[in-house]
């Protein structure tokens, strides 16, 4: 019997992958960090926030995602969006996940 | 709260200087949003969002894009044979110079010639484990440098070496053990080198160099030896002879020539009394092997320039025969 570390390894290795396209679709409209943990967690996709917060720290160096702090209520939140850079990378990632997941679907489906 | 400002900071000290206010706001803001969903700013709720985000080093990392190394894995087996080999080499050759010393009395007690041996033990570990880690560093950001160049083609690949392109392994241990005894009899025993003349039954000791020329000089013995190392690792690593391999084992050759220069360039390092003082004790008539010796030390430089520029030119035949 193979390892439950293993299996696991495995599983979030898979994850790993979808997180940022679900991650860039929800961003098309700016949200702070813990909104969108709450929203993912909804929709299904659990992510704590100590790994989406970094996510979005890289996200925004590579310029995929743009930022802007809003200090008006009583503190301060970082509000994240996708950028034009990012909308295209995302086209991209929606191309190459539909055209996996049907390759991978038809051999699962054997 | 002192809980939340001592995890930010275990943080943000792990990560680069110029992200570190930003990210810190960050976190701070993710703990206040956190400690919101559990139903506001308390001492209890600080810790609990702080038990959920976990270990600081591994948010770090997060934080942290990719790995860095001081030695690439890729060539980490190689590192971490040679040095083993490296260690070997220092740890007998202490050994050897310690039994050397103890025997020739060099030691008021035996208590003083253990520490001396353990002294010797740290220094010479701690000294191979810095030259074989820099050298293999140096290589290890050479190569990446290379191969950055030009992305790969199927060109690229290269035939596998034939048997008189390969570099044997063993070659290169025995040239890294060689190189480290002669650096710890240089470093540690210059004396060794001397002409042993039995007079009225005891020995008579006359060195051959000037002991405290060596001492002065003794960075360039280092620095030769670092150089030897490096050539050595260098090919270790590479595996095979290629022309860029000789042209670097050529360049290295040069270098440790200047080195050599540096060292025996001048007469300095010779004892200027060796031939007088062996003819003497040795009661013979002396003019002729003063006048050999004398010959040898003058043109011994000379020697080390035909033997380097053979070594060097070698390097680049068999660098360029398999290119």
């Amino acid at each position: 019997m193979v390892s439950e570390e293993f299996v696991e390894g495995m599983v979030s290795e898979i994850r790993r992958g979808s997180i940022i396209l679900c991650v860039l679709s929800c961003l098309k409209n700016e949200k702070y960090g813990y909104a969108l943990v709450a929203e993912l967690n909804e929709k299904g996709l659990t992510i704590e926030a100590g790994t989406l917060y970094p996510l979005l720290n890289r996200l925004e160096r590579q310029g995929i995602l743009t930022s802007k702090w809003n200090t008006e209520g009583s503190k301060p939140r970082k509000y994240y969006m996708i950028s034009n850079d990012g909308l295209s990378t995302l086209e991209e990632l929606k191309k190459s996940w539909r055209q996996i997941s049907a390759t991978v679907e038809s051999m699962l489906g054997e | 709260m002192d809980l939340i400002d001592k995890y930010i900071y275990a943080v943000i000290s792990r990560i680069p200087q110029k992200r570190r206010e930003e990210t810190e706001k960050e976190i701070r803001s993710m703990i206040d949003d956190m400690m919101d969903a559990y139903g506001g700013a308390s001492a209890e709720n600080a810790q609990r969002a702080i038990e959920e985000l976990g270990d600081p080093r591994k948010l770090a990392d997060q934080y942290n894009d990719a790995k860095k190394y001081v030695i690439s894995p890729r060539i980490y087996d190689s590192y971490a044979f040679v040095l083993k080999i490296t260690l070997y080499a220092v740890l007998i050759g202490i050994v050897a110079v310690s039994i050397i010393e103890g025997a020739t009395g060099k030691y008021a007690n035996v208590g003083e010639g253990i520490g001396s041996f353990i002294s010797g033990l740290i220094m010479g570990g701690i000294s191979t484990f810095g030259f074989v880690t820099l050298g293999f560093m140096i290589v290890d950001r050479y190569n990446v440098k290379m191969e950055l160049q030009k992305p790969w083609t199927v060109a690229d690949l290269k035939d596998i070496p034939v048997e008189s392109a390969r570099i044997k392994r063993a070659d290169c241990i025995v040239g890294i053990v060689f190189s480290t005894a002669f650096m710890i009899l240089f470093a540690t025993l210059p004396w060794i080198f001397s002409a042993y003349i039995p007079v009225d039954g005891s020995l008579e000791i006359i060195n051959v160099f000037n002991i405290d020329v060596i001492g002065q000089r003794i960075w360039l013995v280092f620095a030769i030896y670092a150089v030897g190392v490096l050539r050595e690792i260098m090919k270790l690593i590479a595996g095979r002879w290629s022309f860029m391999l000789g042209v670097f084992l050529a360049v290295a050759g040069v270098v440790s020539l200047m080195f050599c220069f540096g060292l025996f360039g001048d007469m300095a390092i010779w004892n200027p009394s060796f031939a007088q003082d062996v003819t003497a004790a040795a009661n013979i008539e002396g003019d002729i092997f003063i006048s050999v010796w004398s010959a040898i030390t003058n043109l011994f430089i000379w020697i080390l320039v035909i033997g380097s520029i053979v070594g060097i030119v070698s390097d680049i035949v068999k660098g360029f025969k398999n290119r």
